[in-house]
């Protein structure tokens, strides 16, 4: 399964950081690619994400279900389905306090399946890094401009 | 007059015939200058299959199939019934073959025979079984410099495969995924966009400078001769100067709505082709006097949409190739009837689609459906369907026939009447109102693990399910009419002096037919090396 993973600094509370990436439709604001979502509940909504593999774009639909919250261990885990494709995977979000802001571990799991799987997958292979690399520059843009406004 | 830059020759586009043009035209002494609207390289033919169609091709013997001119003169001539001419043909049966040899000798194109490939009308007299459909040889990208592969077009419809491989593996329940995924993560690129990383290499070598960017939009004319362009770069008009010819090969006009209600014989709904086509090279050949040749033909391609996917910005429509050939899959129209051979080439099939009605003044064949059951989908794909796949929400099903029809807003008793028509056929192995799976050309895209006829099989597991399938192409047909020398001539037949034209800008050197897999670039490429070598020698 493709995987990406990073660590990022963002220069914003814990709180702050907290608040936002436990409510998953933040999230998927900072995806790339984002279109829009519905919310289905509390713990699930759709994401309409604009995908690039570098050949042409395709709006997939992805539910997204919150598997795991946990504010003591600053983690939330999800996971993805997507509609009318054969791809599935997974996403965790860690974050604990360092100095005056948080350190976020991000990680992006996705995995075409079927027939067609291999070749699905070389390509995420190349593109979830990016995917990943601007999903947490969105994360920080967004908290840390927040943040500066509350100060 | 103030100039942007100045060249002996310039070349408009990125096609494999205006880089073919370009390189000739450097052998032959000139200077060289290819100007390109689009941020990428390879236009039409880097989204393609790559094949190159041309009789006679010395690649032909390595694969015991023997060939001649006279051959290729009597399948061409029941081609083109007419529509052509034989200066045109002469031209490309000549040269054709040394096109290719040449290619191959001094640039990195590498071509391979397509032994099972048939011609498209492989049983007319002077027809092949194979061989005059050359594939492309993998290339690997790497060895462009990198500022240069990433300027590359890459295909967003076709896998990266080779078109031989695909005929050994068949149905793609076969396919080698892992080989493709492999070619993926190393960056190897094959079919069109082989061919143009290849010819850009061969540009590269040689120091041809390719200009992105820039969209040439009309001819500068000086007592009567060609001698340059006027462009758009960056919003701003700029003016280059071509000493000895400007060549005009920037693909046809599918994506120019206006031309397309102008000239086409029918409607064309689904481009395939990058969404740069304008007819550029077209008008500018017009606004100068060029006569017109062949512009209500297109290369047409019956083509399916996929919702949310895009390229370039625009809708994605993709190629209905393989799907027409499986066994347990039938085109209908409105009406729920058959209405084609579903096997037959995608541009004559295209035809089928602008039959007129003079009753309902309407095309009753718009829409039309492919209509396949569960047990096709078990077996074989669907664009991005494959075997096994759950069958995505965009594809109507019904558990009767009758209640898919209800749903897609076709006739339902025409539907279940005519698949029960079709169904006695398939047990028998013969389509008594079209013929389906006939030749062995229709027979390539079949499942040969069915019998007696490997494009039949009935339709009688539920659930159906449909997908409309429209009338595209894989590019307009119609252009500016040339000579043997592929000098655009005006309209009263003379030479305009200092222009050139080739590939889709040009009128179809083989008029209203196709020849085979590859019978647009094969002409496009033996034109563009003719447009080349004689404008380097003006």
């Amino acid at each position: 399964m493709p995987v990406s993973q990073r660590e990022l600094y963002i220069a914003a509370p814990m709180e702050k950081v907290w608040d936002f990436v436990s409510t998953l439709d933040n999230v998927a604001m900072c995806m790339p690619g984002y279109q829009r979502h519905e919310v289905i509940d509390e713990r699930e909504s759709v994401w309409y994400l604009k995908g690039d593999v570098g050949l042409f774009q395709k709006v997939v639909a992805f539910v997204a279900h919150i598997e795991r919250m946990d504010r003591a261990e600053g983690l939330v885990s999800f996971t993805l389905a997507a509609r009318d494709e054969n791809m599935k995977g997974e996403g965790c979000f860690r974050a604990w306090p360092e100095g005056e802001g948080v350190v976020v571990q991000l990680e992006l799991k996705l995995e075409g399946g079927g027939l067609k799987g291999p070749l699905v997958n070389a390509l995420l292979s190349s593109t979830l890094p990016d995917d990943l690399e601007y999903l947490g520059d969105r994360l920080k843009e967004v908290l840390e401009r927040d943040a500066a406004v509350g100060q | 007059m103030q100039y942007r830059a100045e060249c002996d020759v310039l070349v408009l586009g990125t096609g494999a015939a205006a880089l073919v043009a370009a390189i000739r035209a450097h052998d032959g002494g000139a200077q060289v200058l290819v100007l390109e609207r689009s941020d990428k390289i390879g236009g039409t033919t880097s989204v393609s299959g790559g094949v190159v169609w041309v009789p006679n091709n010395h690649h032909m013997a390595e694969v015991g199939i023997p060939d001649s001119e006279e051959e290729a003169w009597t399948y061409l001539r029941r081609l083109h019934g007419g529509s052509s001419n034989e200066e045109l043909l002469a031209a490309f049966i000549e040269w054709g073959p040394k096109m290719v040899r040449y290619l191959e000798e001094r640039t990195p194109v590498r071509f391979a025979a397509m032994e099972k490939y048939p011609d498209y009308h492989p049983d007319w007299e002077g027809g092949k079984p194979g061989g005059r459909s050359l594939d492309n040889e993998p290339f690997d990208s790497k060895r462009l410099p990198p500022e240069v592969a990433k300027r590359i077009r890459k295909g967003p419809l076709l896998g990266p495969f080779t078109h031989r491989e695909a005929s050994t593996w068949g149905p793609v329940r076969n396919f080698d995924f892992v080989l493709m995924a492999n070619r993926v993560r190393d960056k190897i690129l094959t079919l069109g966009t082989a061919l143009i990383a290849a010819l850009t290499l061969g540009c590269v070598e040689r120091s041809i400078p390719i200009e992105l960017g820039v969209r040439a939009r009309r001819l500068l004319v000086e007592d009567g001769r060609v001698v340059g362009v006027e462009a758009e770069e960056n919003g701003q008009t700029v003016r280059f100067r071509a000493r000895k010819a400007v060549v005009i090969a920037t693909g046809g006009f599918e994506w120019n709505e206006d031309m397309k209600k102008q000239f086409l014989r029918g409607p064309e709904l689904a481009p395939t082709s990058p969404p740069f086509n304008e007819g550029d090279g077209i008008l500018m050949g017009m606004a100068v006097g060029a006569r017109l040749g062949r512009m209500n033909d297109a290369w047409w391609m019956p083509s399916i949409q996929l919702p949310g996917e895009e390229y370039e910005g625009r809708q994605l429509n993709r190629l209905l190739i393989n799907e027409r050939a499986y066994p347990g899959s039938i085109i209908v129209n409105r009406a729920g009837r058959r209405f084609v051979n579903e096997t037959c080439n995608y541009a004559d099939l295209g035809k089928a689609f602008h039959v007129f009605d003079p009753s309902t003044y309407d095309y009753p064949n718009i829409p039309a459906y492919l209509i396949f059951d569960e047990r096709y989908h078990s077996r074989y794909h669907l664009a991005t369907v494959m075997p096994g796949d759950e069958m995505p929400g965009w594809v109507a099903q019904g558990n009767t026939p009758q209640e898919l029809a209800e749903k897609i807003g076709v006739d339902p008793a025409g539907l279940a009447a005519t698949i029960e028509r079709f169904n006695r056929f398939a047990g028998e192995g013969v389509d008594h109102d079209f013929g389906r799976g006939g030749t062995i050309y229709e027979r390539h895209y079949g499942d040969p693990d069915v019998g007696p006829n490997p494009t039949m099989a009935p339709l009688d597991t539920p659930p159906f399910y449909a997908v409309e399938v429209r009338p595209g192409s894989l590019g307009t047909k119609g252009g500016l009419e040339v000579n043997g020398k592929a000098q655009v001539l005006n309209v009263w037949g003379e030479v305009i002096p200092g222009l050139y034209a080739c590939g889709n800008a040009a009128a179809a050197v083989t008029g209203a037919g196709y020849g085979g897999a590859g019978g647009t670039l094969g002409p496009g490429m033996t034109f563009g090396f003719l447009a080349g070598m004689h404008a380097a020698a003006e």
